[in-house]
This record gives structure tokens, C-alpha cells and sequence, in this order.
């Protein structure tokens, strides 16, 4: 009997050794210290980057029509609810960059930032493994981290020297990996000019060390020397540094294997399943979509009614607006991409046909004829209307127009005029060229709503309300934009 | 730790041959009323530590002093009886059965006891009260039925899941139960993906002999680690010796739809449609007419009522229960079969079940019994899609479609929806999506466990448990590519195939002893390990050649594929002690020490405890005089629990997972971890009062809990600019204190006539003590924040005002009651309510006359707010696609017009405000949506005739009877939705302490059955 009471009692002093019963077992996931041991490891955050500019709320779609609805080149097409408030300028109905919505396809810039900084700070660490490899990863991280923060800056604050009342506050900067808790510290909005010189910095140092367009193997799903020389202009228009501007996009446009695509090729560029003017676009796969992304999210499904053959599949949320399709001049093949199947005047984009199936196709972020628009105004800008006529007739006489002679003012605003056109539906590049130059905001006659002045809040986007009470939580001021 | 506990089950089986030898013996045979033998009595010679157990045939054998002495026969349920052994060898007895007691017999964490020896709080059902309702799963039984426990349908779905909180919502971040079935740690939840699946139905309730839920510390203690949700324990019917029962239950019964919406026909909906168009300068009455048909000319609008369509008028009901009993000296058996058909309230949702139960008792030696069990399930359910704003789920889109367009042609095929270039919904017609989607779940579920309880000596027992719940799922989804969303790919396959196993074994040992006439004591020791895995693997493809062709080989494209691993496990060891004096007091003390794979590695362990007692003042010599009472009891308990449930497995582990790729390369993502992750400790105090008045006809019960929890697992903010959106953490303390009182009463009781009301009602308070580090609230700026001194769910919101009069605006008033037409910060708005209600409970009135019983059961909550996102679709004063409610007929029109709907305005959105603050409803919870969500329902109406022995002898029937019955009959609600009961958001994760908010819910329905019990 005594047997038995010894064997609970020993039971009962084994059973404390039963800690190791009660480690955790995971299979799906690894320690960072294995994870991030080597260049690979490193490298697996770069493509998780590359695959989150691919966000719904990003460059999967709500970048390129936000822009577009919050001035005046699209309306409501079918009411599904999407950019409903938008197009009327409605508080808070703006860019969504700053949080993570949440779920799926939906991610904050930040998140994307904080990817190529691990990758940064990782591919630093293992440097001594292959030197050459882990400089291209971190210019590729630096590119990366350059375009999120220069599209957070432009939604959420004012250009250096267009600031209403000396607002000069810019995004916040985030250039060191967060992977503790303890890293997540609350700060502050750094100025738009220290975010401006963050963003200079990483796109020199990128172009130093990323591969030109033909060692790129991955051109143009991958970052190369002429996408950061094009982002790097881009940047400099926004600065208001013209000369800087005309000198990088002229280096791209010089560094780059694309050229623009002549007129009679110039619908179908738009079918191919990889743009032919594409510097810099993002690769999506059959798996990076859930069952229902496309027919939910895609840019096809909310600037098109068909799909695939299948009538009435597409929601078609938008359509053109008769003031976008007025500034098309006569002859441009670009208004050739406008179609009205549903009814008269319901006008659909074909820019975005989901030539790959199912509403998929890869998503140019940075085209050569927008290099060409850059250099055209830069040059335009400083004083070189020669200069800028070339690269302006260059697009025109490519897209079944006439070269034209202006000058001055007038080749300015012609200039702005091809921009529109050309780049309506891509990065809501309308929207931004108003607010970044000062302008009135027109909204479309039917609309109804009163253009937005060169002082109207709602040109800049709410920071998002929790954050600001999450800072002032926790002792730091985060100034919210005025007026919200 | 296996090892051990298999270690310990060889050496039980082992041992149990050395029969032990004895020089002088008394023996004898006890025997119930009946003759049967009666096993498991304990038998004790007075005033020693003799004694013995009876065997399964009902004999005992005992030592005796050669002279004398006394033999005392004890048995729950039964009266004790003493006596004088005399010169006697050979004592045969016979039991009666303690009326009194017999329905006090309650099981406890790893025991039973008398209702009487409680120092703690446990509610019990008996399984003849859910017996015959016919509803899929146990838990929904409890509605209404148990003091502190409310039970909430998350749909109305047949076979659905159901909340159950156990006194409230202690926990900010989980608040579901422990399921205890026969000693097996079962899985909840829902266990397949295409309808939901409430992992409990894997227990059919007929076979439930009685539910005991663990309320407070003293009673749940010795469940340690997550015991702080209350624990909720299920014993399945057993066998008695004699002879073989044979009981045959058979009901019909069907389900009919609540109150539905009442939405907007043709007419009035191309009216209020060109009035929107009308309304906005940049839309015009002429596109609306073209687009909705012209309200003016009538007879030119085709009307469809989808709402009809998808709603089926009846739904059928069948359940079969066969159940086969008995057993003979050594061996008892329960048998039972049942076959259940239910459809659900709309077309092609139904569930079927077959189940079979096995429970066998065998007293293999003197020593030694196995008590075995094994239930097993097979269920194939079709579903509709799950609760929420889906365009493909019948309970948002047969509202919304517009009734202007037709499902079907005029050849009967089904039409292209809509039937203009609005694009509405998707263009998914919802009557051909929910006829030809096949959304099917398949599940296999046994639960089993195996018991050997080995008698060491007359007062130490040893019991070794394990015990196994395995859930085997397949839930198919199909898109044929006749659905023209799907016909772009081809049509679409999904497969995802599940596999849950949950298993948990335990040792213990039982120590039992009377000292003297006046000291009794009980000690049980024992050790527990248990362990959960859950694996996933989902496969999509695309491409059928034929629509007839659906199996995943048959795809052209491979879509993606999926698979998921993850498992915790918990070991503890505990003990228990009771001791009592005579009938005067009970005193208990528990303590557990449990670890946990979920938290960080140096505090992985938690020692949890409780110390309770009870006072029988009634059984004071003061208050022998006192004739009014007959029953006079204190019962007071304090304890520290744990949970562990609001957390994910791996929380704990800093750690890299897959995730994306680009260009065909995998793509990582950094898991931030908190490894200094722990339980949640909840310190819980009860105190409680009972007292039976007049003959006990009387009798009243008191309890009132206060419970604090801290250490709460929430999702700590971190700054969005990080990467990150939160980390969990151990932070904040939630007070949840409440009243629960329960009465019963005998009305009547004249010739033959009995009225019995019995009836419980709780009160809670629910508040946030505090927050991480201060905070006075976490998720700011969000509709789901928590705020100190608050309930722990509460709405945030605006005021609706109503309509300006002069412009046919939406006004609403900010918390510094300013009137505005919107642009609210997040500051503006106000706490508007909370969905947890202030009280709830249940009253019932059985009337029973000779063979005649009616029982009339209401069941209620009070106290509680609930936002209706549907309304977000149908209450749009038709500015929306969507088809509306009739109410918004009273839609502004002209100035002076004094009403509620704001006007008729496409888009909804008028100077740049919308009109119901749609784009701000991550931030607020818009007043116009939310309403009173209290109600008082009539659940359940049962009559019952049970035919005399005089009729049955003659059909040679043991009994006979005779039943129908009606649930959810009637409702009292001024709640807006369909049904104020099924109250969740798609984005509510299982009992998570969300706001629950209603949004296209599939509500419960009226349910009539009858059917008739007969017994051989």
C-alpha cells in the first residue's frame, strides 16, 4: 500500500520537472536570430516591402483615384460607397497612409518602412558575407524607404515654401528598425524640410549603389539606378529645386532602356502585361490576392464595368469627368482610352484593363513620359524653354499631336495640361502638382462643391485621429493638421 | 509528462490484483427499494476508520470486532442508515431515497458533494429540462436557466455557436467558459469554416444527465489557470443495474422567421431613388427614372420581393432519440442514437446530425472500476455565409436588392442583377448566388474518455482520467462559373480541411474520512496535463471546364493553398480540502499550481488558490424555535483564478514568420513579442445567502460577487509610425460585481394541482478599473475604446438630433452639446451606451395537473444598447443603391417638414457631411443607428401529458407521453433590428469583449415541435 502513496508522492515531484511539457512548440514561425542570421534572411523583408506597395490603400488602388476624386478628374460612376466622399471633398475623405487599416491587402506606409529597415540595418550586419550583395539590398531599402516617405509627405503636409501660415510641420521619421517593443517610441512630426533632405540622402545613396537598368535582372519589378534618378527628380519638382530636377530626370532618361512608346503603340501599352514605359512598377501574383481582392479592390474594378468578358462583374465606382475629358485636345490618342459602353456619358478608364486575369496587372509607379514631364517642367521652370519644348514635343508628337511653340507662362501651363492627361488614373499626379504649386483646387460642375482654395484645410489629409490621442498619451505632441 | 501519466495508469492496473486478506468479516448485500444492488455505498463501522465500498453487485465485506459495534451505510441521494451488527454475519440493508437531497447531488471539480456542503456557487441544470428541446448544442439550454450565466446566440443559424458569460465579462480580452465533457477538456468555437459550428453540438443534449456551472472561486479553483471565466462541467447519462430501458423519442417540429424588415416595394423605391437624384446637382431625376423606373407609371415597374425569395414561409424539423439502458451486477451501459434534421430560415441552410453515445461502467474487482465513455458526432451542414455586410450573404443582400429587378426571367432562368448599369451588390443576385454557391461543412467529432478509480482503502481512492475531444472538418466552398462574378475565372473551388485535438489526462488521489461523530474530512490531490492542436490546410482552384466539374483536380489554376499548425499545452498539479462539522459548517480550501506554453518563459508558472465556508445557522440550537425557516445558510468564498484565453499561442515568442513574397521569393515579417506575458489573476469574492420558508415551499438564494481582474492581456497601443499596431500586454484591472438572486416558489399545490414559479435575475456592474500605466483609455479615436470607470464595452458616439427643418440636414450634438452637421474629432463624441446588459435572467411557471405539465419560460435582458449596422444600409433616405426600409418614405421633402430621416440625397452626402457619419464609423457609433436592446422574450412554451400506468400496462410501455412545444414565441423589444438576441459584428472574434453590433445577422427564429417520448 505504501508503494502506492510513494509512486503519487514521487509523481508529484517528477511532475514539477514538467516545464519542459509546457515550452511552446511553434512551427510556423522561427527566432529573429535564425531568421535574420544571413543576407537571404535579410533580403525575405525587402520582398515583404516590395509586396506591400502592392496595398489597397497604397499603389494597389486608392493612391492613383483619391488624388483624382479629390480634384476633378473622376466622378461617382456606380454609388458603391467608394469615393463618395471624396469627390465631394468630404472631412476626412482623404489619403489613408498613416495606420494600418487593418486586414488583408490594407497597410500603413510605415509598415512598409519598417521592412527596409530591418533590411538596412540586417543586410549591414551580415555585410561581411558578400559586401557588394548588401549594398544593393540597403539602396534598395534606402528607395524603398525614400518613395513611403515622400508619399506620406505629400498627403499629409505641405511643400517646403508653400506652407498656409508657416505650417511647416512634415511626416514622422523613421529611419531605424523597430523590432522591440521597446524601439516604438512616440515622437514627434520631424519639419517637410528634414524629411525632405532624409528622402534626398537615401535616393543619393541608392543611386550610387543600385544596378542600371540592364544589370537589374528584375527590371523594372525591381528598383534600379534610373527609378531612383526618376523619384530623385520627382523629389526635387516638389522641393521647387528645378535645376536639380531637369539634371536628374535627364540622367534617368539618359540611364534608362525604356523610351516612350509611339502613338499606334500607345493603347496597347496599357494590355501589356508589363508596361512598356514602366521605369519602376510593382509585380503582383495569382497569390498575393485573396479570392475576392480583385473583384473588391482592384484599380479594374472600380474604374471599369467589365471584366474579363463577364458584364457586369466590375463595379465601374468611378468614371471620368467631363472636365478630364475636355482636356484632351483633338487628336490625342490618350482620349482614345476612354470608352462609354455602359451609357453616353459614363466614360470608363481602359488604362487599368487586369490584362493578367481575374482584375490582376502589374502597376507602373513610375513611367518614362512622366520623367520626360519632369524634365520638360524643370527646364521650363528655370528659364530653358528650348529645352523643355524638346522633351515636351517628344511626348505629343508620340501620343498623335502637334509640336508645339510655346513659351513662357503658356508652355508652363501646357506642360501642366500634358501632365494631366498623360498621367490621369496613375498616382493622383493632378492632385498633387495643384497643391504642390499653391493652385485653386477645381472640383467638376456637377459636383456642386466650390473649388478648394490655396488655404482650405482639406488639402492636406487627417493624421489619424487615434494616433494624435496615443501621443498625447503618452507625452508627445503630435500636431494634428489644422482644421481637423 | 505523458510518460507519467501513463506510468500511472500501468501501475493503477498493476496494483489493483494484490487482494488484500481479512481474518473476520460481516458482509451483507444493499439493496435500493427495488431489490437492485446498490454499488459505491460507504460502508463505515461507527467511530472507526473501518469500512468499505459495495461493489457493483451492492455487497461490502468488513472487519469487525468480535462484539458489538455499529455499521453506519451512507450514499448520496440516499437516507443513511445505522445498524447493530449484533451477532449477526450476514447484514443486508435496504436504501430509500432521501427525497430531499436527491436533486442536491452536484458535481464538482473532479467529485461530487451535496448541495449542502457547498461553500461555493454552482448553478445546475438537470438534463430532463433540455432533454427534449430541440436546439443542437447544451448551451443554449442554459438561457435564462442559471443565475450570472447569459447566454447570447451569435446567430441564428442551426448548429450555430452561442456567448456564454459566466458572471459577466471579468477580462478585457477573453470570456468564454472552461467545457468540461465527462472529464475532457473540449474544444469551443467554431470548428469548420463554411457555416458556423459550434464545436459543443459534438454532444447531444438528450444524452445529458446534468450541467453544472463552477461560478466562483471556492467551486472553480481546482481548475487553476483558467478557471477566472467560471467553468462549466457536463455529465453524459450513465446505466443503473436492473433492467434493460428502451426510450424512443421522436419530434417534428419547423422554424418560422421573426419579424423581417419591412424594405421598400417598386414604386417606392424609384420614388425616393429619383428624389435622391433629384436632390444632388450632380445627378438627375431623368438618370434615376431610367435607371429605378418611373414612380409616376406604375404599371410600368416589374416588383420583386427578394425578401421572400430568400426567406423560407417554414423550415422543417426532425429529431429521432433512441436511448438503451441497464446493466447487471458488474456492468452498467448507457446506448444512445439520435438522427436531427433541421433547415434553417433561409433557403438551402440546414443542419444534420447523427450522433451514438457509449457509456460503460464495469467493477472489474473489489477494487477496481473503468468507467468508460465515448460519444461520437457526424455533422453536414449548409450554410449560408457568416454573419456580417457581405454582398453574398443572404441577411444583408435580400434586403438591400433592388425590387425594381427581378432574381428570375421570364423562362425561369435566373436574370442578370441589377437589371441597369448601377453595378449594385457586385451584380451578385443574391437568389441565384445562395441557390448555386455550395457552402458545406462536414464534420466528425468524437468525444471519449477513460476512467479508472482504484480503491486503496475504505477511505483513500485513486483516479486516473484521460480523455480525448478530436474534431475532423471539411468546408467546401464552391463558385460555379454560372454566377457571373465567378465566370471571369472560371468558377472556383475551396477546400479547407481542419483538424482539432484536444487532450487532457489527470491522477488524483481521494482522501474521505469521518472522525467521531462530528468531523468529517475530504482531501484530493492531483496532478493534470492537457494539450490542444489545431491544423489547417485550405487549397484554391479556378478554371472548371464544366460547372459540373468542381473537385479541386478538375482546376485548371491553382489559386493558393494554406496551411496552419499551432498547439499549447498546461500542466498543474492540485489539491482540495474539505472538512466539516457536523451539519453546521463546511470549511474548503483549494490551491492549483498551473504553467502554460502561451506565456514567457520565466513566468510561465501561476499558483492559484481559494478558501471558502458555509454556516448553517438553521441548525443552531438558537434557532430551534424558529419555525417559519427550515432552511438558513451563509456561504462566503474568496479566491485567485487565472486565464489565459485572449491570447494567441505564440504571443510570448519574439519570432519571424512567412509572410508575401515578391517576384516568386519569400517574403518575412518580424513578430513583436512581450516575453514577459502572463496569466490574468482574478481575485474573486462571493458571498451568498439561502433560506426556505414555510415547509420549504419557499426557498430563496443570494449571491452577490465581486470579482477583480488584473493583469488583463490587451493589445497595448504602439505608435502606428513604429510598423506596429499594438503588443500585448499584462495591463489594467476590470471590476465586475453583481447580485444574482433565485427564487422558487410552490404557488399551489392542491389535489393534484401544482403550480411551481421559479425564477433567477442578475445584476451586474462592469467597469475599468484602470488601464496600462495610467492611461485613462486605450484604442482612442476608435468606436472600440476602453475607458476607465467605464463598462468594458461601451459605445461611442454622437448625438443624433435630428433633421434641420429648414434644410433637411442630419444634426448632431457633440458631448459640449454643440449642434453641427458633422467634422467631429474623436473627443466630440460621448459614451452612448454599452451592449453589456445591466440585468438578465429567466422565470418559469410549470403547471402540472395528474399527467398534464405546462411549462411557460420567459427569459430576459435588460440594460443593454446595440448598434444596428444594418440600418447603415436600409435607413440611407435613399441616397444609396440599396433598396431602404418603408420608414424612409418620411424623408425630409420641404422646408418646415419636421422628421427624422434626413432628405433623399444621392450619395448621402450633402455639403460635404454625411448623413450619417458613415465615413466616421471606425470613430463613432452614429445614435440614429443605435437603440435599446433590452427585451423580454417568451422562450419557450412545453406541454407535456404523460399517459397513466393503467394506459401503458395495457400497451405494455413503461411510459408514455405526449408534448409540443414553442420557442421564441413571442418578443418585447424596442430594439430596431430583426432580433435583438443574435447582436454580433463580423469582426467580433469569439467572446473577444467587443461592442457587439448587429450587421446582416442571421436571426434565431419561431420555432413549434411536437412529438412524443415513449419508454419499454
Amino acid at each position: 500500500m505504501k508503494k502506492i502513496l510513494y509512486s503519487f508522492i514521487l509523481l508529484s515531484f517528477i511532475a514539477f520537472s514538467c516545464d519542459e511539457f509546457v515550452e511552446p512548440d511553434p512551427k510556423d514561425r522561427i527566432t529573429p536570430q535564425i531568421a535574420l542570421a544571413d543576407l537571404d534572411g535579410a533580403e525575405a523583408f525587402l520582398f515583404s516591402a516590395y509586396n506591400r506597395l502592392h496595398a489597397f490603400n497604397y499603389y494597389g488602388q486608392q493612391f492613383h483615384l483619391t488624388g483624382e476624386a479629390l480634384s476633378s478628374n473622376i466622378v461617382i460612376g456606380n454609388n458603391t460607397g467608394r469615393y463618395t466622399g471624396a469627390v465631394v471633398n468630404a472631412v476626412g475623405s482623404h489619403f489613408n497612409l498613416w495606420a494600418d487599416p487593418g486586414g488583408g491587402n490594407f497597410h500603413s506606409l510605415y509598415q512598409i518602412i519598417n521592412d527596409v529597415n530591418i533590411v538596412i540595418e540586417n543586410a549591414e550586419a551580415n555585410r561581411e558575407e558578400d559586401s557588394d550583395r548588401a549594398d544593393v539590398m540597403i539602396a534598395e531599402g534606402r528607395f524603398i524607404r525614400a518613395l513611403a516617405h515622400h508619399d506620406l509627405l505629400r498627403a499629409y503636409s505641405y511643400e517646403p515654401g508653400q506652407e498656409v501660415g508657416g505650417f511647416n510641420l512634415g511626416v514622422i521619421l523613421r529611419t531605424e528598425a523597430v523590432d522591440a517593443a521597446s524601439k516604438a517610441d512616440f515622437r514627434p512630426r520631424a519639419t517637410n524640410t528634414e524629411v525632405y533632405a532624409a528622402i534626398e540622402s537615401d535616393l543619393l545613396a541608392a543611386i550610387a549603389d543600385l544596378p542600371s537598368d540592364g544589370n537589374q535582372a528584375a527590371f523594372p519589378d525591381r528598383a534600379s539606378a534610373s527609378a531612383a534618378r526618376a523619384l530623385l527628380a520627382r523629389v526635387y519638382l516638389y522641393m521647387g529645386r528645378y535645376a536639380d530636377a531637369a539634371t536628374q530626370a535627364d540622367a534617368a532618361l539618359n540611364a534608362s532602356s525604356v523610351d516612350i512608346v509611339a502613338a499606334a503603340d500607345y493603347i496597347a501599352s496599357f494590355a501589356a502585361t508589363v508596361h512598356p514605359e514602366a521605369i519602376f512598377q510593382i509585380n503582383i501574383q495569382a497569390v498575393d490576392w485573396s479570392t475576392v481582392d480583385g473583384v473588391n479592390n482592384s484599380m479594374t474594378t472600380v474604374t471599369k464595368t467589365t471584366s474579363g468578358g463577364a458584364p457586369g462583374s466590375s463595379q465601374g465606382a468611378v468614371r471620368a469627368s467631363d472636365e478630364l475629358l475636355a482636356a484632351f485636345e483633338t487628336g490625342d490618342i490618350r482620349r482614345d482610352l476612354f470608352r462609354n459602353p455602359e451609357s453616353a456619358d459614363f466614360w470608363e478608364s481602359d488604362k487599368w484593363p487586369g490584362e493578367l486575369g481575374d482584375f490582376r496587372e502589374h502597376i507602373p509607379v513610375i513611367r518614362v513620359s512622366e520623367v520626360l514631364l519632369i524634365a520638360a517642367e524643370a527646364k521650363a521652370r528655370s528659364g530653358n524653354d528650348a529645352g523643355a519644348l524638346t522633351d515636351v514635343n517628344r511626348l505629343r508628337t508620340n501620343r498623335g499631336l502637334s509640336a508645339s511653340t510655346a513659351s513662357g507662362s503658356a508652355l508652363i501651363d501646357l506642360i501642366m495640361q500634358e501632365r494631366r492627361v498623360e498621367l490621369c488614373y496613375e498616382g493622383s499626379h493632378y492632385w498633387f502638382d495643384l497643391k504642390r504649386l499653391g493652385l485653386i483646387i477645381p472640383k467638376p460642375a456637377s459636383s456642386g462643391v466650390d473649388p478648394l482654395a490655396t488655404d482650405d484645410f482639406r488639402r492636406l489629409s487627417r493624421i489619424p485621429p487615434a494616433e494624435i490621442e496615443q501621443h498625447a498619451d503618452a507625452g508627445v505632441d503630435l500636431v494634428q493638421n489644422d482644421g481637423y | 509528462m505523458k510518460k507519467i501519466l501513463l506510468l500511472s495508469f500501468m501501475l493503477l492496473l498493476t496494483l489493483s490484483f494484490n487482494a488484500l486478506a481479512q481474518e473476520r468479516t460481516v458482509s451483507g448485500k444493499v439493496t435500493d427499494s427495488d431489490g437492485s444492488g446498490l454499488p459505491g455505498v460507504n460502508v463505515i463501522l461507527k467511530g472507526t476508520n473501518k469500512g468499505d465500498i459495495t461493489d457493483i453487485d451492492g455487497n461490502y465485506k468488513l472487519s469487525v470486532p468480535s462484539e458489538g459495534g455499529t455499521l453506519q451505510f451512507s450514499f448520496i441521494g440516499l437516507k443513511s442508515v445505522e445498524v447493530e451488527i449484533g451477532a449477526r454475519s450476514v447484514i443486508d440493508v435496504t436504501m430509500e431515497e432521501d427525497v430531499e437531497t436527491l436533486s442536491e447531488v452536484v458535481v464538482t471539480g473532479y467529485g461530487v458533494a451535496t448541495k449542502r456542503d457547498l461553500t461555493g456557487s454552482i448553478a445546475q441544470i438537470k438534463g430532463d429540462v433540455i432533454e427534449n428541446l430541440p436546439m443542437q448544442s447544451f448551451d443554449k439550454a442554459l438561457q435564462g436557466r442559471a443565475a450570472g450565466v447569459l447566454v447570447q446566440a451569435n446567430s441564428g443559424a442551426p448548429g450555430a455557436t452561442i456567448n456564454i458569460l459566466v458572471r459577466g465579462q471579468g477580462s478585457l480580452s477573453n470570456n468564454t467558459p472552461l467545457y468540461i465533457v465527462d472529464g475532457v477538456q473540449v474544444n469551443t468555437g467554431s470548428s469548420a469554416g463554411q457555416a458556423s459550428n459550434n464545436a459543443l453540438g459534438g454532444v447531444n443534449p438528450a444524452d445529458i444527465e446534468s450541467i453544472e456551472i463552477l461560478k466562483d472561486a471556492a467551486s472553480a479553483a481546482i481548475y487553476g489557470a483558467q478557471a477566472a471565466n467560471g467553468v462549466v462541467l457536463i455529465t453524459t447519462k450513465r446505466g443503473r443495474s436492473g433492467a434493460t430501458n428502451l426510450d424512443i423519442t421522436y419530434q417534428k417540429g419547423f422554424v418560422q422567421p421573426l419579424e423581417l424588415y419591412d424594405v421598400m416595394n417598386a414604386q417606392q423605391y424609384a420614388e425616393i431613388r429619383a428624389e435622391a437624384y433629384a436632390n444632388n446637382p450632380s445627378t438627375e431625376r431623368a438618370t434615376a427614372i431610367g435607371l429605378f423606373g418611373d414612380p409616376e407609371n406604375p404599371a410600368s415597374l416589374t416588383n420583386f420581393d427578394w425578401v421572400d425569395a430568400i426567406f423560407r414561409e417554414s423550415a422543417n424539423q426532425d429529431i429521432l432519440n433512441v436511448r438503451l439502458s441497464g446493466g447487471d451486477d458488474k456492468t452498467t451501459y448507457f446506448m444512445s442514437a439520435s438522427l436531427e434534421g433541421t433547415q434553417g430560415q433561409v433557403i438551402k441552410s440546414n443542419f444534420s446530425r447523427q450522433t451514438f453515445r457509449l457509456n460503460l461502467a464495469r467493477q472489474a474487482n473489489e477494487k477496481l472500476k473503468v468507467d468508460a465513455t465515448i460519444g461520437v458526432v457526424r455533422v453536414n451542414q449548409f450554410g449560408s455565409i457568416a454573419n456580417g455586410n457581405f454582398v453574398n450573404g443572404p441577411f444583408q443582400s435580400a434586403f438591400v436588392s433592388q425590387p425594381n429587378s427581378p432574381a428570375f426571367n421570364e423562362d425561369g432562368t435566373y436574370a442578370p442583377y441589377p437589371n441597369n448599369t448601377t453595378g449594385h451588390n457586385f451584380s451578385y443576385n443574391i437568389v441565384q448566388g445562395v441557390n448555386e454557391e455550395r457552402r458545406e461543412n462536414f464534420i466528425a467529432q468524437a468525444i471519449g474518455s477513460l476512467g479508472l478509480t482504484y480503491k486503496i482503502l475504505p477511505y483513500l481512492t485513486a483516479n486516473v482520467l484521460g480523455g480525448l475531444d478530436f474534431v475532423d472538418s471539411q468546408s467546401i466552398n464552391e463558385r460555379p462559373a454560372t454566377i457571373p462574378v465567378f465566370a471571369g475565372f472560371g468558377g472556383q473551388t475551396f477546400v479547407d480541411n481542419r483538424r482539432n485535438l484536444s487532450w487532457n489526462t489527470n491522477a488524483t488521489l481521494t482522501f474521505s474520512k469521518t472522525f467521531g461523530e462530528d468531523h468529517s474530512v475530504s482531501v484530493i490531490a492531483g496532478i493534470e496535463a492537457t494539450e490542444r492542436i489545431n491544423e489547417q490546410n485550405t487549397a484554391t482552384g479556378r478554371g472548371f471546364a464544366s460547372p459540373s466539374l468542381r473537385l479541386l483536380g478538375a482546376a485548371a489554376t491553382p489559386q493558393a493553398i494554406n496551411g496552419t499548425l499551432t498547439s499549447f499545452t498546461r500542466a498543474g498539479y492540485f489539491g482540495r480540502a474539505n472538512y466539516s462539522f457536523r451539519n453546521l459548517a463546511d470549511v474548503s480550501a483549494t490551491i492549483r499550481r498551473d504553467g502554460s506554453s502561451r506565456f514567457g518563459e520565466q513566468v510561465r508558472f501561476g499558483t492559484f488558490y481559494s478558501v471558502g465556508a458555509n454556516w448553517s445557522i438553521i441548525d443552531m440550537g438558537f434557532m430551534s424555535g424558529v419555525s417559519v425557516l427550515d432552511d438558513l445558510k451563509l456561504r462566503a468564498s474568496y479566491g485567485v483564478l487565472g486565464n489565459a484565453q485572449g491570447i494567441g499561442n505564440f504571443q510570448a515568442v519574439p519570432a519571424v514568420t512567412g509572410a508575401r513574397q515578391y517576384l516568386g521569393n519569400g517574403g518575412q515579417a518580424f513578430q513583436i513579442a512581450n516575453d514577459q506575458l502572463t496569466w490574468e489573476r482574478s481575485q474573486q469574492l462571493n458571498i451568498g445567502i439561502s433560506v426556505g420558508l414555510l415547509k420549504n415551499r419557499i426557498f430563496l438564494s443570494a449571491d452577490y460577487f465581486n470579482n477583480q481582474t488584473e493583469d488583463q492581456l490587451l493589445a497595448v497601443p504602439l505608435p502606428g509610425d513604429s510598423g506596429f499596431g499594438s503588443i500585448t500586454g499584462n495591463v489594467g484591472e476590470v471590476l465586475n460585481e453583481g447580485l444574482e438572486l433565485e427564487l422558487s416558489v410552490v404557488t399551489l399545490d392542491k389535489g393534484g394541482f401544482k403550480w411551481v414559479t421559479s425564477g433567477n435575475i442578475s445584476f451586474q456592474n462592469n467597469e475599468i478599473l484602470s488601464l496600462n500605466e495610467g492611461q485613462e483609455q486605450i484604442n482612442p479615436g476608435a468606436s472600440t475604446r476602453r475607458i476607465v470607470g467605464q463598462p468594458i464595452n461601451v459605445l461611442w458616439g454622437v448625438d443624433y438630433v435630428g433633421v434641420n427643418p429648414a434644410n433637411g440636414k442630419a444634426m448632431w450634438r457633440d458631448n459640449a452639446g454643440n449642434i453641427q452637421y458633422g467634422n467631429f474629432a474623436p473627443e466630440d463624441g460621448r459614451v452612448v451606451g454599452s451592449p453589456i446588459p445591466d440585468s438578465f435572467g429567466g422565470l418559469t411557471n410549470t403547471f402540472s395537473y395528474k399527467g398534464i405539465t405546462l411549462d411557460i419560460f420567459f427569459q430576459f435582458q435588460l440594460g443593454a444598447e446595440a448598434f444596428n449596422g444594418d440600418l447603415a444600409n436600409l435607413a440611407a433616405s435613399g441616397g444609396r443603391n440599396d433598396n431602404q426600409l418603408v420608414s424612409q418614405l418620411d424623408r425630409w421633402q420641404q422646408p418646415g417638414d419636421v422628421t427624422n430621416v434626413p432628405r433623399a440625397y444621392e450619395g448621402e452626402i450633402i455639403d460635404g457631411f454625411h448623413q450619417a457619419l458613415r465615413n466616421d464609423f471606425g470613430t463613432f457609433r452614429n445614435t440614429r443607428y443605435i437603440s435599446d436592446a433590452s427585451y423580454v422574450r417568451l422562450k419557450q412554451v412545453n406541454l407535456t401529458y404523460s399517459f397513466p400506468k393503467s394506459i401503458t400496462d395495457k400497451l405494455n410501455m413503461r411510459s408514455l407521453s405526449i408534448f409540443a412545444q414553442a420557442t421564441n414565441l413571442l418578443t418585447w423589444t424596442k430594439f430596431d433590428g430583426i432580433d435583438p438576441e443574435v447582436i454580433t459584428s463580423l469582426n467580433t472574434s469569439f467572446n473577444s469583449g467587443n461592442a457587439r453590433t448587429g450587421f446582416g445577422v442571421f436571426p434565431v427564429g419561431k420555432q413549434y415541435n411536437a412529438g412524443i417520448s415513449i419508454g419499454f
